[in-house]
């Protein structure tokens, strides 16, 4: 639509991966594949400069002071580079930097503090900052119309179930519902999908308890894996690093268990909307694995634009 | 003129004297200009304070007094009588407010001490600009006009009409009766809600001093208290309710089928209907919305039908004008709508009920006749009734709905009547159980087997065999729980009615931050508001059970009469005057004038000011181009303002002098 | 019984949890994914607060149950944040040396050490080090899923590093 691409013509974002999503991150896949969808839809992104580590729950238990400090580098990074509007994958950096803008905007004692080390944060541009969810930035801004457009093989009829995780919409999930959210679906949808529901779609996955209280968070892990076999779900994507891991590491160790096959795809949301744009599988990180199951369920032939 | 002034300094118990140093005030009052006497006393507003004023007034003379204590809106009209009452015009007089303005808002005695003196001085070299006015009489309709007809409007119009005065009784629905007609039983006594409701319903109908205009909205309201001037909007019903003799033939032949409101969507209804069998006035209606020929142009089955040639397909829209003395609104409430708390699955999980829709279950008349059955007509065995949906809860409602506790353990009660071997659970927070014989009836439904668990649920879901899983915390053994119930009913909260603001812009009267109209005090005036001529009554003042509301009604229905029984009412003289020998006529004010006071004479070519209609806001005043002189306002002259001005500026900057020299 | 509350909310001065407006409904408490494996109930903990017994509240299992899922904050009715509450309790745990012995103060001193090292955290390396610290023989069971990562390329073992280490020195 026109209005549309005048809106986001030359739309430039600073873009911060995060530790995960990163070239060398876990998830690793799911920072190209987003770059790749960003690019076949016109949008420029550029990484903040020598980004350093969010500042997440972890550290902040420590050291909750220098949690904002981490935070705030970043975002003085970023309006350095004159791009204040910040695109982030990872929602618990989503969560992280979001919480250091909050903070330093309503702490004037931080806020000094913090102005001290990084200057440009001291004056007016602060006001400028915004920390998008690609999720947030892709159905609100980009939209219907221009995501639709980009299809190039619609994935007619394949039963896709999205796993939000918490922290997405929760608590700054500011542009969607904090427990029962739709972005997912929307976006499932406008290439073809046939959203699934699930009512633990942003139930935890236990996060980074994995590594401390397995067998409880694989005991919470089961149960959101069996309310998406019992749905029906021919693919799982997911929006975060963690969530995915775990999920993965569920796959792993309890298919049996909850009648999953172990190759059930379990992808990164980014990765199936580049699928979908004709994306070489190389660039969204996707296994021939991944691809095979989908394809096989999607009967990827049917060409809807282009040629 | 020489005054002499008099200037009192109340010390309100500790409430002033205890930042505001009264001695050195007083002592500082005592050599200002004018003054001749000063004095300090614990409380000026007792009758030995009184005394002392008046006793000052008569031996020293006093041309004006000053007191300075609290608000003038708590004590200004007392202290206007004093002077009245010892031979001074009350409008030679000037209050102080000391307390809400300096010694509650500091610790500071020393600066509190300042202020207070400047603000003494302001009132002084005010006070000596003050001229004698004239109260204004206006008479006053012998009538009232009652917004809203449920149980609240039905008992306030019965108390009025029966004491001899001409009731209007307003209600949008086509049938008075409100929410109290569509419930089985009352909390705690167990009375069958219409058998207490339709005689007087029936007697509000009956009586010669009411007139019920049914299906009839108020549209705009002019006037002053005593002198209201209504419009009321009649709207069609396309029933002739003169020949309509409510046989119900119409409806039986009518072929549409709507979900019918009064049983909460849970059976259908005609597109000509009665509202429910008791309706007053027993006349049909046609609901435009849903009657073929006005949706598709074809039909009239109802018209061939009706043995007295009541349909009416032409009727328009009917305009009444109705002069009245007072209003009183019990435009009753709303009930939240659950949907909007997603994890309790309201309007997706077809077994998960709000209290009404049970209610009207329990209901013999209801859509059921009675019978406590799921929507695919299976009898629920395990029931759990959640207390607070959408009460105390920040998100929603941080208000207590007050009703919910009550109510909730009645329809416990029904269920257990209507389905013997029941198990229900009630998953309350604290139970409020205030009212009489509330707590005894909490009691007796403990016995009669229903269990409460102390704990909120924090979310339902459906399993695969169609049960709702509710979870929550008990909280008394700190254990989270589930219960796999078949239906779950929401005590869903109460809240202000959709269209309360523009309600409240129509009688000019303010709403409280949950949305409910806002009594003038509410402790010593509950259904007064800040306009003078318009009372509140039920559930529309916050949410109320119906004790409480009928008791509103009829204190709302006694401030009434003791309005109307005056005769004629007071109205304030501090309104705006025109000097006609210096208006040019531009009729800047008759534009401006919120209240149509002010007027175009055409014969002089000058505007001019009507003592009753004015409310002394002031904007004619201050939009008069040829200035103060021309449009003054009584009481708040510019000289008396300056003069207040000048007192607190620093003598430096006042060039006010000269000001004042030109005015 | 002093409000020790308060040392909570002005722990490093920027944490602010109003406990006290809890009106103990247990909301939190049921809509926990962990509940089942906690000890205390979340809304016993903040009942042990707010009754000044944070000592008891300290020594739980709970508050290093919870995941930071915000589930019971975005759903409590007195919108207290239990979420940040519980970060607040870990924080003020460690501090005062009550959970030396758990695994995740562990985890989260690996995890801090690597960023105020590197600025950044190579998720692998931090697996690694953590369970060897811990559990070595974690890492044995974690070998087969590891294998497929690497496979897939989802795993890579390289270290990420903050050019400028300078500006993360607060």
């Amino acid at each position: 639509m026109d209005t549309a691409e005048r809106r986001l013509n030359g739309k430039h974002l600073s873009f911060y991966p995060g530790c995960s999503c990163s070239k060398n991150g876990t998830a690793r896949r799911y920072g190209s594949s987003s770059i790749a969808v960003l690019k076949a839809l016109g949008i420029e992104v550029s990484e903040i400069n020598d980004w350093n580590c969010c500042g997440s729950n972890l550290y902040r238990i420590i050291d909750e002071r220098g949690s904002y400090f981490l935070g705030a580098r970043n975002l003085s990074k970023a309006l350095e580079m004159g791009l204040p509007e910040i695109l982030i994958l990872c929602p618990a950096c989503f969560l992280s930097l979001n919480r250091t803008l909050t903070e330093i905007s309503r702490n004037t004692n931080l806020k000094n503090e913090i102005a001290k080390k990084y200057r440009v944060l001291g004056g007016p541009a602060v006001s400028r900052l915004r920390i998008r969810h690609i999720i947030d930035f892709l159905v609100n801004d980009v939209g219907e119309e221009d995501v639709k457009n980009r299809v190039v093989k619609r994935l007619e009829g394949l039963k896709v179930a999205a796993y939000y995780g918490c922290q997405i919409t929760r608590p700054y999930g500011y542009f969607d519902d904090p427990e029962f959210p739709t972005s997912l679906e929307r976006l499932i949808s406008w290439i073809g999908g046939q959203p699934i529901e699930s009512n633990l779609k942003t139930k935890c996955c236990g996060g980074m308890l994995m590594l401390t209280n397995e067998e409880e968070v694989l005991n919470v892990i089961e149960s959101i894996l069996r309310s998406y076999v019992k749905s029906g779900a021919e693919c799982i994507v997911t929006a975060c690093p963690l969530c995915h891991l775990n999920l993965e590491i569920g796959r792993a160790r309890l298919s049996g268990r909850v009648g999953l096959d172990e190759n059930f795809p379990i992808i990164y949301f980014t990765q199936l909307i580049g699928l979908s744009f004709n994306i070489p599988v190389e660039e969204l990180g996707l296994g021939k694995d991944d691809v095979g199951r989908i394809t096989e369920k999607v009967r990827l032939t049917a060409t809807v634009k282009g040629v | 003129m020489d005054n002499r002034i008099g200037v009192y300094i109340c010390h309100c118990g500790l409430n002033i004297s205890s930042t505001v140093d009264v001695q050195k005030l007083t002592e500082f009052a005592q050599g200002l200009e004018g003054v001749v006497v000063a004095r300090n006393y614990p409380y000026m507003c007792s009758d030995p304070g009184q005394e002392l004023i008046k006793k000052d007034i008569k031996e020293h003379g006093l041309t004006n007094v000053v007191v300075a204590s609290c608000s003038p809106t708590m004590h200004g009209p007392t202290f206007q009588r004093v002077c009245e009452e010892a031979g001074l015009n009350p409008y030679m007089f000037q209050m102080v407010n000391i307390r809400e303005h300096v010694s509650w808002v500091t610790d500071d005695v020393e600066k509190a001490t300042e202020k207070a003196k400047l603000l003494v001085a302001a009132a002084v070299n005010r006070v000596k600009f003050h001229e004698p006015l004239g109260k204004i009489h206006v008479p006053l309709t012998q009538s009232v006009l009652i917004v809203g007809g449920g149980i609240t409007g039905i008992e306030t119009a019965l108390k009025l009409a029966n004491s001899g005065k001409k009731v209007y009784l307003v209600e949008k629905e086509p049938s008075i009766g409100g929410r109290m007609a569509q419930l089985e039983k009352t909390f705690p006594t167990l009375d069958c809600a219409s058998c207490i409701l339709t005689p007087k319903m029936v007697d509000v109908a009956s009586n010669p001093n009411i007139t019920i205009l049914a299906y009839s909205e108020v549209k705009e309201v002019s006037g002053y208290i005593g002198n209201y001037k209504v419009k009321v909007v009649k709207k069609p019903r396309h029933v002739d309710e003169s020949k309509c003799i409510g046989c119900g033939l119409c409806a039986t032949k009518c072929p549409s089928k709507v979900p019918d409101e009064f049983n909460m969507g849970l059976s259908f209804r005609k597109a000509i209907y009665l509202l429910f069998p008791q309706a007053i006035p027993r006349k049909y209606t046609i609901d435009r919305e849903h009657c073929f020929y006005f949706t598709k142009g074809i039909c009239r089955v109802c018209e061939r039908f009706c043995p007295t040639r009541a349909i009416n397909f032409e009727q328009k829209p009917e305009e009444i004008i109705l002069e009245v003395g007072a209003i009183i609104l019990s435009t009753g409430y709303d009930i939240f709508d659950p949907s909007v708390i997603k994890r309790y699955g309201y309007g997706v999980y077809k077994n998960v009920y709000t209290g009404l829709e049970v209610e009207r279950l329990t209901s013999a008349s209801g859509p059921t006749n009675g019978r406590v059955i799921l929507r695919d007509g299976r009898t629920p065995s395990t029931i759990v009734v959640i207390h607070c949906v959408g009460s105390r809860d920040e998100n929603y409602h941080v208000y207590c709905s007050r009703v919910c506790c009550m109510y909730a353990m009645k329809l416990a009660h029904l269920i257990k009547e209507r389905v013997p071997n029941s198990t229900v659970y009630e998953l309350y927070i604290d139970i409020r159980a205030h009212g009489k014989g509330y707590e005894e009836f909490y009691r007796r439904v403990q016995e009669e087997g229903v269990i409460f668990i102390r704990g909120k649920a924090a979310e339902i879901t459906e399993a695969e065999n169609g049960k709702l899983i509710v979870v929550f915390e008990d909280t008394l053994l700190g254990r989270v729980q589930q219960i796999e119930a078949d239906m779950v009913v929401l005590a869903t909260a109460l809240e202000a009615r959709k269209d309360v603001k523009e309600l409240a812009r129509l009688f000019n009267i303010p709403v409280d931050k949950d949305g409910f109209f806002l009594e003038k005090h509410p402790k010593l005036a509950p259904v007064s508001t800040v306009n003078r001529g318009v009372f509140v009554a039920g559930a529309c003042q916050g949410p109320k059970d119906i004790p409480d509301s009928v008791a509103q009604g009829a204190a709302a229905a006694a401030e009434a009469l003791a309005l109307l029984s005056q005769g004629s009412v007071e109205a304030e003289p501090v309104i705006a005057e025109v000097n006609k020998n210096l208006c040019s006529g531009c009729r800047i004010c008759v534009s401006v004038c919120p209240y149509n006071a002010a007027v175009f004479d055409r014969e002089t070519k000058t505007a001019s000011v009507q003592d009753v209609l004015c409310q002394g806001c002031g904007t004619c005043v201050a939009s008069c181009p040829s200035g103060a002189r021309t449009l003054r306002q009584r009481g708040f002259t510019d000289r008396q303002i300056l003069a207040e001005i000048e007192a607190i500026l620093p003598k430096k900057l006042v060039t006010i002098e000269k000001a004042i020299a030109e005015a | 019984m002093a409000n020790q509350n308060i040392l909570l909310i002005e722990d490093d001065g920027i944490a602010r949890i109003a406990a006290e407006k809890c009106i103990q409904c247990g909301t939190c408490s049921a809509s926990c994914p962990l509940n089942r494996y906690m000890d205390y109930t979340p809304r016993q903990i903040v009942a042990l607060v707010r009754e000044g017994l944070v000592e008891e509240a300290l020594k739980t299992k709970t508050i290093w149950l919870c995941s930071t899922c915000y589930l019971c904050a975005v759903r409590c009715p007195a919108k207290i944040n239990i979420g940040e509450f519980m970060t607040a309790l870990k924080r003020f745990a460690l501090k005062n040396g009550y959970s030396n012995s758990l695994l995740y103060p562990k985890l989260m001193k690996t995890y801090v050490e690597y960023v105020n090292k590197y600025g950044r955290v190579s998720e692998p390396r931090l697996m690694v080090s953590f369970s060897l610290k811990t559990n070595p023989l974690k890492l044995l069971k974690m070998l087969p899923i590891s294998i497929r990562l690497l496979k897939n390329g989802e795993l890579s073992i390289s270290l990420e590093k903050v050019q400028n280490l300078e500006e993360i020195k607060f």
